[in-house]
């Protein structure tokens, strides 16, 4: 379902369209959801639902809920406080209490400092009455979490089971500031996102109790509902990567350049074996950087210069992929020409493409983190960033059984003597099935 | 340039990448750091070397560590006063500004920032000219001017001092303690004064970084001639276009070592990089060495790269330029040239001329 666009199809096991429906801009999900079935003939029942949620905005940051932000690693990370270099109307409107606390770990996961859970509870009770959420986030807390898991437990406590209380190592992001904005957004939005899903789980089980919930992300995996609420900012992006993946299978393919052409654009990308490539780039949401990795789409302005810009935007997506298709899509495809020299496909439905994403996605694990190779060396670093990205796939609603992995890739330390490597690996593949009754 | 305002900051750290050669670190941190402490501290007054006292002891400043670590633990603010501390007590006096010891993303914005947080001005100055991997890699040791004493503070109050000695075994000593300081740490080193850096002709590097930042802004990578602007202010040229093809990196000998490949209409050209950029080559001819530079921007964005973020599949141009002439001596090319490096290759200029046929 493209809560977006207001699209919503029904796939088959086959991943054929069984049933669809056009909304009108605006529906909500749930009304979305409700016409489909009312209408849909073949969808008798539907036991996996999975929703593109519109992306926040600067407003819904703005308008979202007040948040404490608790970062841990004084002394050692007090020269750049939280949020003090954010655009000054974004933390005044979004900041309650800010504080750094004792604590962090170190590269390696020893303990940088004891974690002040004296500071900790005198934090979390300034917080109480005046947040709406906690984000919190350690340094090295992908390395060890452990300081953060205990300040979200004391917070937790004081400002009981309501108060979402977000903690920066759920994203995994290299960058302490990188994962503490995600968590300050996340958190902001937090309430508001809760609401959504909740209003598009209790449609979804008045159908179908026993159906499963979930929310595409920004790179067109998805998220299990029960997760959204915590992760609101993995939203943005996911209409196009969706409508990427979609195209592909509308096309009836695993891999496609596919070109979307809209009166003022055309979207460009490229779908290999079920994952958008990375673009290196760290998504900014209302001008903060994330710790979000932006997948590589290009969007093509239609001025006087179109023609030949798209013709070389749509080379670069396809740079290493030379045998793949292009499918083009879009309520102005008829205008495009076939580009020379490359099989074309022109599926029918283009404009339920990013609904079929949504429909047909698959669930991904990604690690990105510093890996010391202090005892068994890089073999091991290597195995274990696979088994934790195989782990997140799982937890994201993966088979374990039939899972894919990409290349590890490496990037060392520089300037220190220590062996110790930058790793970065995703696992993706299907969903797993719900045990037939 | 007398000052660096937060209007000022976007410029500045545009152009220490530039001097990073691919290197250096990403400018983000570096600019949260900046833009943190001119707004608790206003803006950093800038001074010229020749303005201040000639025996003005100067405080030199440097971020050790890897870039990777310093993402997670950006200094504390308590670690400046302490540098300050230490350096003052051993050499019984006080200093009167902050120096950078080299250009690049985090090592530009750091020194501001500690000049900031102990109210002193930052010398419009630089002891490399660029980006280079090891500390003792300055034109003031090119010169004959001892390394030590170097002091190290990690957090958490933690000194180690190093007082005499040769520069490339001192260079060691400082990357032997940084695991035990969590690989993050304020360094000084060089006894240098106000005189010292006039005599050295070392002045004008921030303002540099915020001249080459402003045109890097001016740059329009739709148009054919749009990095012109950039190209004009560094002095450098475009060396090719192309898109990445790869990037492999290994330890082979203990430093890191990685090769990007870039596909272009003239073949395939290479760029060899430890932690900067190092050597140029296409289909076996060296385009350009170290010590000039050599970057990669994102032909879509206009942005400069760090090598190591580079994406499969990128349009990037390479972009040569060039660096302190002094580099280029004899003497300099035996510290930085690319045979300091372990290649055996001969030092190209950034115009593609050999330096020691006369051209420069």
């Amino acid at each position: 379902m493209d809560a977006v666009s207001a699209r919503a199809v029904v796939l088959d096991e086959r991943n054929r369209i069984v049933a669809s429906h056009r909304g009108r801009p605006g529906d909500s999900p749930a009304r979305l959801l409700g016409a489909l079935i009312a209408g849909g003939t073949g969808a008798a029942v539907i036991d996996r639902v999975v929703a593109i949620l519109p992306e926040p905005t600067v407003t819904d940051v703005i308008t979202g809920s007040r948040v404490g932000v608790l970062r841990i690693g004084a002394p050692a990370e007090t020269a750049l406080p939280p949020l003090a270099a954010w655009p000054a109307c974004l933390s005044a409107a979004l900041a309650g209490p800010v504080a750094t606390v004792g604590g962090g770990h170190e590269y390696d996961g020893r303990v940088l400092a004891p974690l002040d859970l004296a500071a900790v509870a005198r934090f979390a009770r300034r917080s109480a009455g005046a947040v709406g959420a906690v984000a919190v986030a350690g340094i090295h807390g992908l390395e060890n979490p452990e300081h953060e898991q205990r300040a979200a437990a004391v917070i937790a406590d004081e400002l009981g089971p309501d108060t979402p209380v977000i903690q920066g190592s759920a994203t995994e992001a290299l960058g302490l500031l990188e994962r503490e904005h995600t968590a300050v957004l996340d958190a902001a939005l937090a309430r508001a996102a809760r609401a959504r899903i909740d209003e598009l789980d209790t449609a979804m089980r008045a159908h179908n109790p026993e159906a499963e919930l979930y929310i595409v992300r920004g790179d067109g995996t998805v998220l299990p509902a029960l997760d959204g609420p915590r992760h609101a900012t993995a939203s943005t992006g996911a209409a196009r990567a969706a409508l990427i993946h979609g195209a592909a299978r509308l096309a009836g393919l695993t891999s496609a350049t596919v070109v979307e052409m809209t009166a003022d654009h055309a979207i460009v990308g490229t779908t290999h074996a079920g994952l958008l490539p990375e673009s290196g780039l760290r998504r900014e949401i209302a001008g903060v950087r994330t710790g979000l990795r932006a997948p590589s789409l290009a969007a093509v302005a239609r001025d006087e210069a179109f023609t030949s810009r798209l013709l070389a935007t749509l080379a670069r997506a396809r740079h290493g992929f030379d045998e793949i298709p292009v499918v083009i899509i879009g309520d102005r495809a008829d205008v495009l020409p076939d580009p020379p020299r490359v099989p074309v496909i022109r599926p029918s439905d283009g404009d339920l493409a990013a609904a079929v994403g949504a429909a047909s996605a698959e669930a991904a694990g990604s690690i990105d983190r510093i890996f010391w190779q202090g005892t068994g060396g890089r073999a091991d670093s290597v195995a274990r960033a696979r088994r934790l990205a195989r782990d997140a796939a799982v937890r994201a609603g993966a088979d374990p059984r039939v899972l894919r992995e990409t290349p590890v890739q490496e990037a060392l330390m520089t300037y220190v003597p220590v062996p110790a490597a930058r790793l970065r690996v995703t696992a993706v593949g299907p969903l797993l099935e719900p045990v037939s009754p | 340039m007398d000052q660096v305002a937060e209007a000022a900051i976007d410029d500045v750290m545009r152009g220490a990448v530039h001097f990073g050669s691919g290197g250096g670190g990403d400018p983000y941190l570096g600019r949260q750091l900046l833009t943190a402490a001119v707004r608790r501290h206003g803006p950093v007054p800038l001074a010229r070397p020749d303005e201040l006292a000639p025996d003005t002891l100067v405080l030199p400043v440097v971020s050790g560590g890897t870039p990777h670590a310093l993402l997670e633990k950006a200094h504390d603010a308590a670690e400046a006063e302490t540098l300050l501390a230490a350096v003052e007590a051993r050499a019984g006096r006080k200093c009167g500004a902050v120096l950078p010891v080299q250009l690049g993303s985090i090592n530009v914005a750091l020194p501001l920032v500690v000049a900031a947080e102990l109210g002193l001005p930052c010398l419009d100055a630089d002891l490399m000219r660029r980006t280079l991997p090891s500390i003792d890699l300055t034109l003031p040791r090119l010169a004959g001017h001892p390394v030590p004493p170097i002091t190290v503070v990690g957090g958490a109050g933690v000194v180690a001092e190093f007082s005499s000695g040769a520069g490339t075994v001192l260079g060691e000593l400082v990357r032997a303690v940084m695991p035990a300081l969590g690989l993050v740490a304020l360094i000084s080193a060089y006894r240098l004064t106000a005189g010292d850096c006039t005599r050295l002709g070392v002045a004008g590097s921030v303002s540099e970084c915020g001249r080459i930042g402003s045109a890097l802004a001016d740059v329009r990578p739709a148009r054919p001639d749009g990095h012109e602007p950039y190209l004009r202010a560094c002095g450098g040229r475009l060396a090719c276009t192309g898109t990445v093809a790869e990037v492999v990196q290994h330890s082979a000998d203990g430093w890191p070592r990685g090769v990007v490949s870039v596909q272009t209409p003239g073949g395939l050209v290479r760029i060899d990089f430890q932690n900067e950029n190092l050597v140029l080559s296409q289909e076996g001819t060296v385009l350009t060495t170290v010590p000039d530079l050599i970057g990669v921007a994102d032909a879509e964005t206009g942005d400069l790269v760090q090598t190591v973020d580079l994406a499969v599949g990128q349009d990037v141009h390479v972009i040569t330029s060039p660096v302190d002439d002094r580099w280029h001596t004899p003497e300099g090319l035996a510290m930085v040239g690319p045979h300091a490096f372990g290649y055996a290759v001969d030092p190209v200029g950034f115009d593609g001329a050999s330096p020691a046929a006369g051209t420069r």
